[in-house]
């Protein structure tokens, strides 16, 4: 029963980045879904995650 | 996920080890047991076996020493004695076992819970983990739960009730509204940490240098004033928290007092049906005294018949001597010259005969026959009283009232026994003024924090507000020392926070749309009035009733609210991203039986497995059956063997 169909929060968030926010990368919006979804239980953890997901785009985005 | 089988051993109610297995189709699975049989320790093994708490209708919870079966611990003596729920699972092709138990030994108890994903056991911190993930604490109360849980519904719509507040958590939880908020949690951190950067580049700069120091100064208050808003929010959850419990505490306060008159009540009944069986006892025993007259009646009824005979015909000699004593004497008197009868003179021959006639009639023999005739008649009503007596002294009668008198005082102690254990489970607890003073305590508190929690926020928007004006100028000004990597950083975490911070409403406001139109939908199929069209969702996912004319329905039955709250547990199912089993325990008590034949016909619009924990007064047996039929995947019955022993049995369809 782990929350691995996110659905409409899914839609929800990838409607709202291209109606008002089109700059944003679909994948680090993706991605920081999928990890809050998949570490409901351990916040510390999230965030660290997030960071870090945060920071490799950002590089990804600098070195290209 | 779909429960595959229950293992319940020595666990409150059920002594023994006793398993059920689920056929694996979709469907319902009823189980039927009259009232303090074992339906909500049957719901509390499935609750156990998840959370490790058991609870009491009215949502206190069952003291782990109490969960191990009495007679099993009696029967341990000093001996450690266990309680033990082993549920066997799917997801998604993954096999779950999950076992816990409880050792009670010497006073003291030990607790075990383990999990096996495909047979291989995980750690006991895995274990937590997974556990948290398959079946969440604050959302299992939409997969197990009573009529009582249905009626807390009822506070969604109510905005003072802590527990609606509370409820409404626990559904946006169910709902996955958490992921999205803590994603915005997490990215707005982020960027407050991008922004502190931006001011840090600035102050590095001579021309943007008061600029950076108002920016970090605006951004530390920014920073306390969200701080204290997070505090108060936690102690706004603590109130709310305490608020619930002084609820539920109330309400199990006034579940005490009812069931302190039940107790009575049934004390009073018990006395008086040991009274009756007292006497039917003594009945049974006079009856049994005189048993052995049961071999006489036959020979005894025989006897009687002959003498009754033989009395007959002395009575008809008496008669016949009687009468001829009288004409001897008139004979006589006469002179022996005419007939005693009609008084006609008699010839020579005729008054020879007449003679000797009467003298064989008459004279001493009327004694003799008379004497024959008492001594007969005597003989005949002593016999017949041992017929009589035998036919009126049935022993088998007075042996069954004296056994259905016995049953009807074990049943009635049973149940006695059952109030008191419950009596015992819900323990002394506060006085109810206690309560109502320390309630309004909290209501005051809770009223304040929120207040506080307005104030910071109103302060931490400003600040906010001053923060971004700050940044705009240090822009404008050229950006002060910030590197374009800085830049892009504070650009992008900043655009993100937005992003989920406006997520969270928009998803909050998609998510009632579609609960409100799924519980609608479900009530209309489950609806017995017409006139009721649709149901209309509050921000706490309160529903209310909407007729024809488009009013909403204000004096909704206590069986409409029901209806409500299982069209919206019936929602949550649809519309959460977490679906499972649902095990309910009695839920139809409130409902009439048409409303029941309608919800039993969309049960598994509620959930692909339900299991049903029902009394045959709220579910008929065979009208389940004829309504669900293959959908109805198996039936079973709690029996009762002692006050502290509940069986299950399967029964035949």
């Amino acid at each position: 029963m782990r929350m691995n169909e996110l659905g409409t929060l899914r839609e929800t968030v990838q409607a709202l980045r291209e109606r008002d926010y089109p700059d944003l990368p679909t994948d680090l919006v993706d991605k920081i879904l999928d990890i809050e979804a998949g570490n409901v239980e351990d916040r510390g953890r999230a965030r660290d995650l997030v960071t870090r997901a945060v920071n490799d785009h950002l590089q990804d985005e600098m070195s290209s | 996920m779909r429960y595959l089988e229950l293992t319940i051993e020595n666990f409150r109610v059920f002594g023994g080890e006793q398993t059920l297995r689920f056929p694996e189709p979709p469907g319902v699975i009823i189980v039927y047991g009259m009232n303090g049989k074992g339906k909500t320790s049957l719901l509390n093994a499935f609750r156990w076996v998840w959370t490790g708490t058991a609870r009491h209708r009215g949502n206190r919870q069952v003291p782990d020493e109490r969960l191990i079966n009495r007679e099993a611990l009696t029967a341990a003596g000093t001996d450690p004695a266990t309680c033990r729920v082993h549920l066997r699972f799917e997801t998604d092709g993954v096999a779950w076992d999950l076992t816990r138990t409880l050792t009670s030994q010497g006073g003291s108890l030990s607790k075990d819970v383990t999990l096996l994903r495909d047979g291989v056991a995980l750690t006991a911190s895995d274990t937590t983990r997974r556990l948290a993930e398959l079946m969440p604490r604050d959302i299992e109360q939409f997969f197990m739960f009573d009529g009582e849980l249905l009626d807390q519904y009822e506070k969604l719509v109510d905005d003072d009730a802590a527990a609606g507040a509370m409820l409404r958590d626990s559904i946006e939880r169910i709902l996955g509204v958490p992921v999205v908020v803590n994603a915005e949690r997490d990215v707005r951190g982020l960027a407050e940490s991008a922004a502190r950067a931006i001011a840090e580049a600035a102050k590095r700069s001579t021309r943007t240098r008061e600029l950076g120091q108002a920016l970090e100064q605006t951004q530390t208050r920014a920073a306390a004033h969200r701080s204290n808003r997070d505090a108060e929010d936690a102690r706004i959850t603590e109130l709310e928290a305490e608020l619930r419990a002084i609820e539920e505490l109330q309400a199990s306060q006034q579940n005490k007092i009812e069931l302190l008159a039940r107790r009575d009540e049934k004390r009073s009944q018990v006395a008086r049906l040991r009274q009756q069986l007292d006497e039917a006892r003594d009945r049974f025993g006079q009856a049994f005294a005189t048993s052995w007259r049961g071999v006489l009646v036959e020979p005894v009824t025989a006897a009687v018949d002959s003498l009754e005979e033989t009395l007959v015909e002395d009575q008809e000699l008496l008669a016949n001597a009687t009468v001829a004593a009288v004409l001897s004497a008139t004979y006589r008197d006469n002179g022996q010259e005419a007939c005693p009868a009609c008084d006609t003179p008699l010839d020579e021959e005729h008054r020879a005969h007449l003679t000797k006639v009467i003298d064989m009639e008459g004279g001493e023999q009327i004694e003799v026959i008379r004497d024959r005739v008492q001594t007969t008649a005597e003989r005949v009503r002593t016999l017949r009283k041992i017929i009589d007596e035998q036919a009126r002294v049935e022993v088998s009668t007075h042996e069954s009232a004296y056994r259905r008198a016995q049953i009807q005082v074990e049943d009635a102690a049973e149940e006695l026994a059952a109030l008191e254990e419950q009596l015992k489970d819900v323990g002394e607890g506060d006085e109810l003024s206690g309560l109502a003073a320390r309630r309004d305590q909290v209501t005051l508190a809770l009223a304040k924090s929120r207040d506080i929690r307005d104030v910071e926020e109103r302060n931490r928007a400003e600040a906010a507000d001053r923060v971004e004006r700050l940044r705009k100028q240090i822009q404008s000004t050229g950006g002060g020392d910030a590197d374009e990597a800085t830049v892009r950083r504070e650009q992008l975490t900043r655009d993100l926070a937005t992003l989920f911070d406006r997520a969270v409403v928009e998803y909050r406001d998609r998510l009632r749309e579609s609960v409100q139109e799924s519980a609608s939908s479900l009530f209309r199929s489950m609806r017995a009035e017409s006139d009721f069209r649709k149901l209309v969702i509050n921000d706490r996912y309160g529903l209310r009733i909407l007729d024809s004319k488009g009013q909403i329905v204000e004096d909704r039955s206590a069986g409409y609210e029901h209806l409500v709250a299982l069209s919206l547990l019936g929602a949550l199912q649809e519309c959460s991203p977490i679906s499972g089993p649902i095990v309910m325990d009695s839920p139809f008590g409130r409902l009439d039986p048409d409303h029941v034949r309608r919800v039993v016909g969309q049960l598994n619009a509620l959930a692909d497995q339900v299991f049903l924990l029902v009394h045959e007064g709220e579910i008929d047996r065979w009208e389940a059956q004829d309504q669900l039929r293959s959908r109805l995947l198996a039936q079973y019955e709690l029996r009762r063997l002692s006050a502290y022993n509940t069986r299950i049995e399967e029964l035949s369809s």
